[in-house]
């Protein structure tokens, strides 16, 4: 009688059982389904008493059930539904294609809602983010300056300079009044500017929050003239100005630390802040930041009377260095892509109608300056000629 | 099929699994679960079911290895304890299969497999996350979960789980993540971003769920502001 000779494995429902579930192996007659239990029990279900519906957890599960609903017998093995509808004769194509159609209907809903729910996601982080900035942004301009001071000292406390403090007057102060000079041209500027000269052969000047102003001596030994100090030195005070580093800062420390901000609870985020804004210092401004610190910084030395055409004069003579020089010095790898900044700066410049400038630093202090610097860096003095006495000839 | 003789005591808040071997007899265990055993029981820790089935259960959030305890000369009693305040549930596999959710599984006779299944999104926003575990095999398997556990016949109509609450559930019950039902789109937007039941685990057809009468997530969350804190200042 059972030419259909599949076994396929599977379960029953029915009240008599145990639990009213067990496994069975099931049998696709010719006019009944027939399972027996794992514990010798038989069921049989007829074909024309019976409904169909695919489901389970896997979507792939097929159930018989009796008219009465007492009886299900059900299946996920690979071809049971094709076993099934052959050996019914048509009898249940009906239910199994509906049942079918039903299941991917109801797929279709759930991979919608899971795409809009995925969508959603992505939505809400990319608008958290525009967001976080926003309120970075916002936080920022309510911090007053003082925060950028503290933040500014903390930090060049925390660094490590890589050389000593120069102190040596002939060398700072004509610096200090250089920066004195630039900062008069603006009278509403909420900083206060402190530079600190280090001693170390590294083309370097950086810039850190509330008017932090670092300049190595092989910068100051590179450059030609004042009007390139300057340059370089217009440059930093208008990153400070702009607070770059503040923003920098926002950024990384985000919206909770923004708020607190707001709120003033500044005690140990300052710490933090100097951390990062040693980091920030350390690494790359973004290159509109530096292109705005450049346009700046060219006005800037405009309005103090120097002659902004140093700053792209720095830039040449970096260029310049580091052609013949393997060792790319850190202040080139920050500020790339120095030939647009060189024209920028010299368009800028040329728009100025009166051009009349003195020098950044006069002349005598400048050379004063130079000479200054030249033994603290190329320090081997010949070597004094000694007798020990004992050399007679 | 193989049946193990146990006994589960001290329901449901503080379970314990006691299963007596006979002679040869084995049970395996996810790591750290013994709290006692009789002196001779060998206990052999080892990846069961190969590469694919221990990586299955380490993403279903349990452990690569599982500890087999065999007795030997002669019957021996071994005691499982769940890591988590809450019951364990004995359920006997007859050639099916049993999800559970991440880190519910226990311990297991001879002829089980336990390894991962996955649920991709579904799994995420049904708060079981991406990988549930899957039981297969005929024999005994204990899952245990944080709280009581309720064990729920689903008939025709039907049955809604929040998300988080649920523990195990059959092959034959097809579930799906869906809104809550009978809201409005709007209030289904605020009750996803603000009521914390925006969505629920659906499931239809013949078979058993289980269900536990705590989820850990809001317990933390209730016991967030009791936590001893340090003032940094």
């Amino acid at each position: 009688m059972d030419d259909f000779d599949d076994t396929f494995s599977g379960g029953v429902f029915h009240a008599d059982i145990a639990d009213g579930r067990a496994g069975a192996s099931i049998d696709c007659g010719v006019s009944a389904l027939s399972a027996v239990t794992t514990t010798g029990a038989r069921f049989e279900l007829r074909y024309d008493a019976c409904t169909v519906r695919i489901g389970g957890a896997s979507g792939r599960m097929v159930f018989c059930r009796s008219l009465d609903q007492s009886l299900t017998i059900f299946c996920e093995q690979k071809g049971f539904a094709a076993a099934l509808q052959q050996a019914a004769g048509g009898l249940l194509d009906e239910g199994l294609a509906q049942s079918k159609s039903e299941l991917r209907g109801a797929n279709a809903r759930s991979r919608n809602l899971m795409f809009g729910l995925c969508l959603g996601c992505v939505v809400l982080l990319v608008a958290g983010y525009f967001a976080l900035m926003a309120a970075g942004r916002a936080a920022l301009a309510a911090a007053p300056p003082s925060i950028d001071e503290k933040i500014g000292e903390l930090a060049i406390e925390q660094m490590d300079l890589k050389g000593s403090v120069v102190e040596d007057p002939a060398i700072v102060a004509p610096l200090e009044a250089l920066v004195a000079r630039l900062a008069a041209t603006d009278p509403d500027d909420p900083f206060s500017y402190t530079l600190t000269v280090v001693d170390a052969d590294i083309t370097n000047a950086f810039a850190l929050p509330g008017g932090q102003i670092a300049i190595y001596t092989g910068l100051l030994e590179l450059a030609d003239s004042p009007e390139q100090i300057a340059g370089v030195l217009g440059h930093e005070i208008a990153h400070v100005t702009e607070r770059h580093g503040m923003h920098g800062i926002a950024r990384s420390l985000g919206l909770v630390v923004a708020i607190q901000f707001l709120v003033g609870d500044a005690g140990g985020l300052v710490a933090v802040a100097a951390e990062f804004g040693r980091f920030a210092a350390e690494n790359a401004y973004s290159r509109d930041q530096e292109a705005d610190s450049d346009r700046l910084g060219v006005e800037r030395l405009h309005a103090a009377g120097i002659d902004p055409r140093g700053l792209a004069g720095f830039f040449e003579l970096l260029e310049r260095e580091t052609a013949s020089d393997v060792d790319i010095p850190s202040w080139m790898s920050t500020h790339p892509d120095h030939a647009a900044r060189i024209a920028a700066i010299t368009t800028q410049a040329q728009r100025f109608s009166n051009q009349t400038y003195t020098p950044a630093i006069p002349t005598a202090d400048w050379d004063a300056l130079k000479a200054a610097l030249s033994p603290t860096v190329t320090t081997p003095s010949p070597p004094e000629e000694t007798s020990d006495g004992r050399d007679n000839r | 099929m193989t049946t193990l003789t146990h006994e589960i005591s001290h329901r449901p808040d503080f379970a314990m699994v006691s299963v007596k071997l006979e002679a040869g007899q084995k049970v395996q265990a996810e790591p750290s679960a013994m709290a006692s055993m009789d002196p001779n029981i060998l206990m052999k820790a080892g990846f069961k079911g190969g590469l694919k089935a221990s990586l299955g259960r380490a993403f279903g959030g349990e452990s690569m290895i599982v500890n087999t305890f065999t007795a030997q000369n002669g019957p021996g009693e071994v005691l499982f304890a769940p890591g988590t305040p809450g019951d364990a549930v004995h359920y006997a596999l007859d050639n099916s299969t049993l999800y559970l959710q991440r880190g519910a599984y226990m311990a297991n006779s001879d002829g089980v497999e336990v390894t991962g299944k996955w649920q991709g999104a579904k799994g995420f926003f049904s708060g079981e996350g991406l990988v549930l575990l899957k039981a297969h095999g005929s024999g005994d398997i204990f899952f245990t979960s944080y709280g009581a556990i309720l064990e729920i016949d689903v008939a025709d109509g039907g049955y809604i789980v929040d998300t988080g609450y649920i523990v195990a559930f059959e092959e034959t019950l097809q579930y799906r993540v869906r809104t809550v039902p009978g809201m409005s789109t709007g209030g289904k937007i605020k009750s996803f971003l603000f009521g914390g039941e925006g969505l629920v685990c659906e499931f239809s057809g013949q078979g058993k769920v289980w269900i536990q009468t705590r989820s850990a997530a809001p317990f933390l969350n209730w016991t967030w502001p009791f936590r001893p804190t340090k003032n940094n200042n």
